[in-house]
């Protein structure tokens, strides 16, 4: 009896605390965004509104003392919602959610041990598409599908 | 066999397609909008419109393939709306032309117009000049004079609106930002204004109209219609002056004939300005009232004050006839009849007279009028009457009284 009065109580407060949710949603850009770094690390994505500044990034890939002026991000969202961003010279590409007024890292994976010379994202369907002359790998929010082509 | 080949060229081309960036194939589409709608606006003929039609139709073909990826990439627009405005754009330039090509048939014809009047108008400036400085005119030479006069303002008239025709002929074309011109439309334009002659042709009608100023004496109706047609001149001028100024910074000889060309509109307003002193001064001229030379208000309203004044004190000196006869002739022949009824508003409306100083004016001459012709009030009638009564009265009495003495005799 105490068993029954326990669990009506328990449902009852796990109904009554549940979130409302909307599904499903697709959040992926149709294309890659191509930003430029300015002097204090900022980038800009006019059409979806995005600005974040990426030094913290640069710092993680490359070391504290890396000079970000000139350089460039690619950046792109999968349906999901999860920003992948790489850029020329980077051994990984970074996975990252959005939260409440930040960006934290999902997933850090490693596409190329000397580094990408010319990468550029592809939406194609549910994955991202990661293409540097004769690497080709798809992407996921948990790493590369498959084989390294 | 042939099937396996196919799939193997499908297989071939699907990679090569999967291999490209999404992101470059929508930038090459991207920079080659800009690129065509250039060749559109700088398209010197139909047939550089055509080429770049062939080049929208090239831009269609090469990213149809990719117009999924489009239609998503260039929010808010569409893969099929870029092509139609491209297309929008060719169609409207279109319509420039044929514009262009209709109002230079018509600036062919009008240019010969003007070429026929300019000689007719320069014969008739001839023989006007040389009927106008004959001494002593008839009435014969005065009626061919104001018969020419007339003609040669219709026929001015005339050339100026065929004028006015090839200067609206250029506004499709420069009725824009000079800034916002490409250099080779800039250069169009330039080669436009030069094959129609406008500078000259605006020039040499400034110069004909002031010459007419010039040689003719006018009365205030033809004072109106001068002025109108110079202030339609003038705001036409001023649309298309300052655009073709800038667009000749780079031509020093032409900027100095712009120069020129304002040089003579303010020639033009300042020669009618006397034009119209010269004509009240030669009505009190014809009157018989030869009055020093004057350009302006203040001048005017001295020397007529001045004249009224020297007529004043010599009252007295000279004849009071001929006292009489300057007042009359001044006051009603030439002032009344002429100046105040029919030149007066004209000075007022165009600022030409202060209102205080027409009142100056007519202050002196009924000061002078006081003199020369004393009006009476109705008491000073009384007066006479009852004096002339009383008289007729004392002398009617007188006659009674003397009757009656010689009948007792």
């Amino acid at each position: 009896m105490k068993i029954k009065w326990f669990l009506l109580i328990f449902f009852t407060l796990i109904t009554g605390c549940s979130t409302l949710q909307l599904t499903p949603v697709d959040f992926s850009w149709p294309l890659e965004a191509v930003l430029k770094i300015d002097e204090q690390g900022f980038v800009k994505e006019d059409r979806y509104s995005l600005k974040l500044n990426v030094k913290n990034l640069l710092a993680e890939e490359f070391g504290l003392a890396t000079d970000i002026k000139g350089k460039t991000i690619r950046i792109i969202r999968n349906s999901s919602g999860i920003y992948f961003i790489t850029s020329e010279g980077f051994k990984n590409v970074y996975l990252f959610n959005q939260e409440l007024g930040n960006l934290s890292l999902h997933k850090k994976i490693l596409v190329s041990e000397k580094g990408l010379q010319n990468p550029f994202f592809n939406q194609r369907d549910s994955h991202i598409e990661l293409v540097d002359g004769n690497l080709k790998v798809l992407l996921s929010n948990e790493g590369i599908i498959g084989d390294k082509k | 066999m042939k099937t396996k080949l196919l799939l193997l060229l499908t297989l071939l081309f699907s990679f090569n397609l999967y291999c490209q960036s999404d992101y470059e194939i929508v930038q090459s589409f991207k920079n080659r909008i800009p690129e065509i709608e250039a060749k559109v606006k700088d398209a010197a003929s139909l047939e550089d419109l055509q080429n770049a039609s062939n080049e929208i139709e090239k831009l269609k073909n090469d990213f149809e393939i990719h117009k999924e990826l489009l239609d998503r990439s260039l929010y808010p627009e569409n893969f099929q709306k870029v092509i139609n405005n491209l297309n929008n754009s060719v169609v409207l330039r279109k319509g420039d032309f044929t514009q262009i090509e209709e109002l230079q048939t018509e600036v062919v014809t009008l240019r010969s117009e003007i070429d026929q009047l300019n000689k007719r108008n320069s014969e008739l400036l001839n023989q006007i000049y040389t009927l106008e400085i004959q001494r002593k005119k008839d009435a014969k030479t005065i009626a061919k004079l104001q018969s020419l006069v007339s003609e040669l303002k219709a026929s001015l008239t005339q050339r100026d609106e065929l004028v006015f025709a090839i200067i609206d002929s250029l506004m499709p074309r420069i009725d824009v930002d000079p800034n916002a011109l490409s250099d080779s439309e800039k250069q169009n334009l330039i080669a436009e204004t030069e094959s129609k002659n406008v500078l000259f042709l605006v020039k040499k009608s400034i110069r004909d109209n002031n010459r007419f100023l010039e040689v003719t004496t006018l009365k205030p109706q033809d004072i109106e219609e001068v002025k109108k047609q110079q202030d339609d001149f003038v705001s036409l001028w001023q649309k298309i002056g300052p655009k073709l100024a800038d667009i000749y910074t780079a031509k020093p000889e032409k900027s100095n004939e712009l120069r020129q060309i304002d040089a003579l509109f303010t020639n033009w307003k300042n020669n009618l300005r006397r034009e119209v002193w010269e004509s009240i001064r030669d009505d009190f001229s014809i009157g018989g009232i030869n009055l020093r030379r004057f350009n302006n208000s203040n001048d005017f309203t001295q020397i007529i004050t001045n004249f009224i004044d020297e007529e004043i004190k010599s009252f007295g000196v000279k004849s009071k006839e001929e006292s009489e006869r300057v007042f009359s002739i001044f006051t009603d022949s030439i002032w009344y009849k002429t100046i105040n009824s029919d030149w007066m508003p004209y000075l007022i409306d165009n600022k030409m007279i202060t209102s205080e100083q027409k009142d100056q004016i007519d202050k002196k001459i009924s000061e002078w009028k006081d003199l020369v012709a004393p009006s009476y009030s109705i008491w000073t009638y009384i007066l006479s009457a009852v004096v002339l009564i009383i008289i007729i009265v004392f002398a009617f009495m007188k006659l009674k009284k003397k009757s009656n003495n010689t009948k007792l005799e």
